[in-house]
């Protein structure tokens, strides 16, 4: 258990992606297409709504400097991105018909991209080192 | 039919221009209208930072898309004209009366990226302070924009070949030059290019920043904002561009994408290309998300996935036109669709200035024991089913090898007889059979020829050479032009 907790706490990514695999794990099982369709569509909505937010704070934050126009569409793209591939992921995944391969990757495809969504992509640039 | 026929029997004429086509618009999209963009970009946003990590990125992938394009693209540009005049020279003469100013202009563009590629290159390291550096990056967005102009240009050439459009009743370049496919390929090809340099960077990356150098995951995750930016207009030019393909030729979507064969598993086709896709645009999330969990092998599944994808999508839009080489206008077959009244009337053997002589395999088939008269008519009229077929079905066809007649009437028939009343039924329907088909362009005394021909086939699975290999003999029409002193063929005979 030790070992678990250790290597969950190494790296914060980690917890989130475990509890998106649970959820999406439990919605599979559950087997109802509304059900996944509800509990979906309410998980991209929020992260789509923190992201945004994020996303506007990040924007104020950093618009003025020598990298704005990079840093707005690394704010903004791949965030946008996520939240398009992820609504597809549930289409496919509420939709295809059951069992099949397409309902399947449609599942992978919407934790994948919610996983993206949750977790922030911004990062310091890395400093500019001597020629 | 005024030229002698070149002819590949094992890998087929398709084949040959197929390999050079699709390796030269690899090389042209991926290396020189979609990187040179990114790699003055990344020059400039160098000298912006002042941050020579850029500066230095930006020089080797240039370096490596400056050895490719110049040799491998310079040379299979240049091979497209060479294969393409040989395999069908009445399509591409065509082309060129409709084009000549447009691909006049190409040429001049085209010699200015050269110039501008090599002076791009070779003054990047003398030119590298104050002004010159902005001259030099000035130079390389100048070469960015010829690069895209060749492409626009020659857009405009495989549009027109797919729907000529209003070119049909008015003759003009305007007319030809803005058809209906023109701008919608464009939407999609422009940002396609861009989406692949951006894969392609990404996959070179790793070989110019060291694992350790925090460079790299910046670099990583900056070519992955390139690349996904462009992500949408591809779908969006993508969509544009497939709703303007004209109905008859969506039809040929099956056969086109996995031959006829195989047509049966389009669906599942399309749902593993879309999968390809969703995998690219995956792996380019990862890249700017997480770029320092990216292992360096995930980055040659986008960069396979792009060429294969791009290098299927060439085989597609030159497939999907048939059975015209330009629509409406010309067969794949080489002939006119207004010449058919005539060609059907008087046959193609009566304007084929060229023979091809049968092969010793192919006399073989002509029993020895027949009286002389006997045999010299059989022989007759095997030489002049070889002809037809050399002339009307030998441009997509092999006998035996890729594409082979002899395996379709093989897979149709199976082992029973290739009787002539057989093998001409289908010949003389196939084109309402399977739409991508010319209709067959003789009189029936040819279609008579042609069966005989292909029942030899049955028996004799020797190559059949080409002109290149074999020689020509001139026939009884050429002996006639020749006569008449005509360099160039009969008025109203050819366009």
């Amino acid at each position: 258990m030790n070992i678990i907790s250790h290597w969950l706490g190494a790296a914060s990514y980690r917890v989130v992606v475990l509890n998106i695999v649970m959820l999406v794990l439990l919605l599979a099982l559950v087997g109802s297409a509304a059900l996944f369709a509800v509990v979906g569509g309410l998980c991209l909505l929020v992260a789509g709504v923190a992201g945004l937010r994020r996303a506007i704070g990040a924007s104020v934050r950093r618009g003025d400097g020598r990298r704005a126009a990079f840093d707005r569409v690394l704010v903004w793209l791949p965030g946008a991105a996520a939240l398009a591939l992820g609504a597809l992921g549930l289409h496919l995944a509420v939709n295809a018909p059951a069992g099949s391969a397409l309902q399947l990757a449609g599942m992978l495809l919407f934790g994948f991209e919610l996983v993206m969504l949750v977790l922030p992509t911004y990062e310091k640039p890395v400093p500019v080192r001597a020629a | 039919m005024d030229f002698p026929v070149f002819h590949l029997d094992v890998f087929g004429n398709r084949g040959l221009i197929a390999v050079i086509a699709v390796l030269h618009v690899l090389i042209n999209h991926g290396l020189a209208v979609g990187m040179m963009p990114l790699v003055a970009c990344m020059e400039w946003y160098a000298h912006r930072k002042q941050d020579p990590r850029w500066d230095r990125l930006a020089y080797r992938i240039l370096f490596v898309s400056f050895l490719i394009t110049t040799t491998v693209g310079a040379l299979t540009g240049v091979g497209i004209w060479l294969s393409v005049s040989l395999v069908n020279p009445y399509s591409i003469g065509s082309l060129i009366r409709v084009f000549f100013w447009a691909w006049f202009v190409e040429w001049l563009v085209f010699i200015t990226e050269v110039c501008l590629i090599l002076a791009y290159t070779l003054t990047w390291k003398s030119w590298r302070e104050g002004s010159a550096k902005r001259r030099h990056i000035q130079l390389g967005f100048a070469l960015a924009l010829f690069s895209w102009i060749t492409m626009a240009i020659i857009v405009s050439i495989l549009g027109f070949m797919m729907d000529p459009g209003n070119w049909l009743s008015d003759n003009t370049l305007f007319a030809g030059f803005s058809n209906p496919v023109y701008l919608p390929q464009l939407a999609f090809r422009t940002p396609l290019a861009a989406a692949m340099a951006g894969i392609i960077a990404l996959f070179l990356i790793p070989f110019f920043v060291k694992r350790d150098d925090p460079f790299r995951n910046e670099a990583t995750r900056a070519v992955g904002i390139w690349t996904l930016l462009f992500a949408p207009f591809v779908v969006a030019g993508g969509y544009w561009y497939y709703s303007v393909v004209p109905a008859a030729m969506k039809d040929n979507l099956a056969v086109s994408t996995l031959t006829l064969q195989f047509s049966g598993w389009l669906d599942d086709f399309l749902w593993l290309a879309a999968a390809t896709v969703i995998a690219i645009l995956i792996i380019v999330q990862v890249a700017i998300s997480r770029p320092g969990l990216l292992p360096r092998v995930a980055t040659v599944v986008p960069f396979v996935a792009i060429l294969w994808l791009t290098g299927h999508f060439e085989r597609v839009r030159e497939f999907i036109r048939k059975p015209y080489i330009i629509g409406q206008y010309m067969y794949a077959n080489g002939l006119r669709v207004e010449d058919y009244a005539l060609l059907q009337r008087d046959g193609v053997l009566a304007y084929a200035t060229y023979s091809n002589p049968l092969t010793e395999a192919e006399k073989a088939f002509v029993r020895p024991n027949l009286p002389e008269p006997e045999r010299v008519a059989a022989l007759a009229r095997l030489q002049k089913g070889k002809d037809v077929f050399m002339d009307t079905c030998s441009r997509c066809h092999t006998t035996h090898g890729v594409n082979g007649v002899a395996g379709h009437l093989q897979r149709m028939f199976g082992d029973a007889r290739w009787t002539p009343d057989l093998t001409a039924d289908y010949v003389a329907n196939m084109h309402n059979a399977q739409p991508y088909m010319p209709p067959f362009p003789g009189n029936k005394d040819e279609l008579g020829f042609l069966a005989a021909y292909l029942e030899q086939l049955q028996g004799n699975r020797t190559a059949v050479l080409g002109a290149q290999q074999a020689g020509i003999a001139i026939r009884a029409a050429g002996e006639a032009k020749l006569a008449d002193g005509a360099t160039t063929p009969a008025k109203g005979v050819r366009p």
